[in-house]
């Protein structure tokens, strides 16, 4: 059965589109990444976990 | 916050109200069921949830008295000490359904007990895949995951007495769904056999799960999220997303166990692999990528080789294995495109998880001697480098034209196996090696030697299944296609049968080392927990906590 141009129209379009779309998020992703702003940020987390992880939670905190 | 503050305080516990009531409204149904569900099966089903609420409020009670919901100076590990505990209770019991359906399948005479209908492999079958991925899996990840967002945020877990609602109610949900699968209460989706009320029962634990990671995160005092975070949350999100649409179902009666799907045909099919293939993308490899960022610099004392790349591995992760389900789907009635799609993203998933691998293993650079040194570092890379090199064989066989050889074959059975024993199941392995010691506050483990039979032991039995399920399944593909001069089939089915006994023989034994190995680790952890040291180790003997 031929699809229905509906069908393949709709198709079509989430195809081109999604490309699109995920092409844009990776670019996102790789600004939020790279930026140099955030370096230090990044090294910070990274070695956050290390030696002990004392809690900090406030002692009268309700 | 708001919440947290609620419930924190000596007056309203809403955390209580809340599971109190939850459970108050279980009991009542529960209870309905057990008196008046058609099918006896469902009333078993009913008295199992029944027991599961009863105990739910005896533990409540016993929470609220004691008086240990008011510690707010130190993390909330009760319940992750709970969930370490019940993630080797499951790995035991997942292993060994696992080791008996290997032999049923390779010794039929033997083990195919006529008397007893419940113990045949198509109902051993679910309770195994379950088992080992809910049960143990999910107990896994849960119970890291309590872990690490308390570490990382330097905060108590969010809600009161919550997290333990939602790991006693996530238990409870496997113990209903694995004994439903003996009883013959099948929804029949592979990975989603659970019926609607044990869905809808794992739907209000899951949705629980999210609030109290979100209200830890929240609740941070650190301002970045670390990335294993972000990895659990993603779990946690789409893992409830999936669960809810490859459910959809309608109950055909409220006293009946039975559901129909909403979905028929190939769109259920679809529906069906979207949701499992994002089972082994996100609940598989997502979760565990988040304890293997956490476990990995902790155990050998670096930060992660690249945080940069952790964060374009996660959302490139993200991104694209949410499409990669249709290739289970080559050479159906779905439409050919959308299988091409499964299948291109499933081979540009190879860098995001190559790199996620990359960045494990670099993480160990300027102390590759612990790998020598240290038995529980020596299963967390090797973990990582199964998961490299299933994350490299997944996309080959998405690939059409292997499909057309790999699939329905063993050599998908031997591929599930090298991510789930290898990665899986090593990563948790390690993850809770390291654990144990900390939470029981221990200066090691009983005894680093058992941790090394351990690791070689489970590894030789890893590399028996797969290589056994290669043989097999690239010969039964061969088989199966394999034509004579006047265009007749060469074999007949029985006789690829009879060809694969070997093989399946090898992956019994592999499974049973396997066990053997996790069964060591249980005697390891049991004496580590009570605070021995094994005698000729001292503990001078070289070995971080």
């Amino acid at each position: 059965m031929e699809p229905t141009e509906a069908y393949k129209s709709i198709s079509g379009a989430a195809g081109v589109w999604g490309l699109v779309l995920a092409v844009i998020a990776f670019g996102l992703v790789l600004v939020y990444t790279l930026r140099p702003s955030n370096k230090k940020t990044f090294d910070k987390a990274a070695k956050s976990i290390l030696g002990e992880e004392k809690i900090d939670d406030d002692a009268q905190n309700k | 916050m708001a919440k947290h503050s609620l419930t924190s305080g000596a007056g309203l516990r809403t955390d209580v109200i809340g599971t109190g009531l939850i459970m108050a409204l279980g009991l009542l149904w529960s209870i309905f069921v057990t008196a008046k569900g058609i099918e006896p099966e469902f009333r078993i089903q009913g008295a199992t949830f029944l027991g599961g609420f009863m105990v739910g409020f005896f533990i409540l009670f016993a929470y609220v008295f004691s008086g240990q919901d008011e510690r707010k100076d130190e993390y909330m590990d009760g319940v992750v000490r709970a969930g370490v505990i019940a993630t080797m209770f499951w790995a035991i019991a997942g292993l060994l359904v696992g080791v008996i359906i290997a032999a049923q399948l390779a010794f039929p005479n033997i083990f195919y007990f006529s008397d007893f209908g419940w113990l045949n492999f198509g109902r051993l079958r679910p309770l195994h895949t379950s088992a080992v991925i809910f049960a143990f899996g999910g107990n896994a990840l849960m119970a890291t995951s309590f872990y690490i967002v308390q570490r990382t945020c330097r905060t108590r877990l969010a809600g009161g007495v919550w997290p333990w609602f939602v790991f006693l109610g996530y238990n409870l949900f496997i113990l209903v769904a694995g004994t439903g699968y003996l009883l013959g209460v099948t929804g029949g989706q592979e990975y989603a056999e659970p019926e609607w009320y044990a869905d809808l029962w794992l739907t209000i634990v899951w949705v629980a799960y999210l609030l109290v990671y979100l209200g830890t995160i929240w609740k941070r005092k650190e301002p970045h999220i670390y990335v294993a975070n972000w990895f659990y949350l993603a779990f946690i999100i789409t893992v409830a997303m999936l669960h809810l649409v490859n459910n959809a179902a309608l109950p055909g009666h409220w006293l009946s166990s039975n559901a129909f799907p909403v979905f028929g045909g190939v769109q259920n099919a679809m529906t069906q692999w979207w949701y499992g293939h994002n089972a082994v993308g996100f609940f598989l490899t997502a979760g565990f990528l988040g304890m293997m960022y956490y476990f990995i610099p902790k155990r050998v004392e670096r930060p992660v080789y690249s945080y940069r790349l952790s964060i374009v591995h996660f959302w490139a992760l993200i991104f694209i294995y949410i499409w990669a389900g249709p290739h289970h789907l080559h050479y159906t009635a779905l439409p050919q495109w959308a299988q091409t799609l499964g299948a291109t993203f499933s081979v540009i998933l190879w860098m995001p998880s190559w790199g996620g691998m990359i960045n494990g293993l670099m993480t160990l650079s300027g102390a590759w001697d612990k790998l020598r040194t240290d038995p529980v570092v020596r299963m967390l890379v090797a973990s990582v480098a199964f998961y490299g090199m299933s994350t490299f064989e997944g996309p080959l066989m998405s690939v059409r034209a292997v499909n057309s050889l790999s699939h329905y074959t063993d050599w998908t059975i031997g591929h599930v196996h090298s991510g789930a024993l290898g990665w899986v199941a090593l990563i948790s392995f390690g993850a809770i090696y390291c654990l144990v010691p900390w939470l029981w506050k221990r200066p090691r483990l009983y005894s680093m030697k058992l941790a090394e039979w351990h690791f070689w032991i489970s590894t030789l039995g890893i590399l028996l299944y797969i290589t056994s399920m290669w043989v097999s399944g690239i010969m039964q593909g061969l088989m199966w296609r394999a034509y004579n001069e006047f265009g007749f089939l060469e074999y007949s089915f029985v006789e690829t049968v009879e060809a694969m006994q070997p093989y399946y023989a090898i992956r019994t034994l592999g499974g049973v080392l396997f066990l053997a190995g996790a069964l060591i680790m249980v005697y390891n952890l049991v004496k580590t927990a009570r605070g021995d040291v094994r005698r000729s180790e001292p503990l001078a003997a070289p070995a971080n906590a």
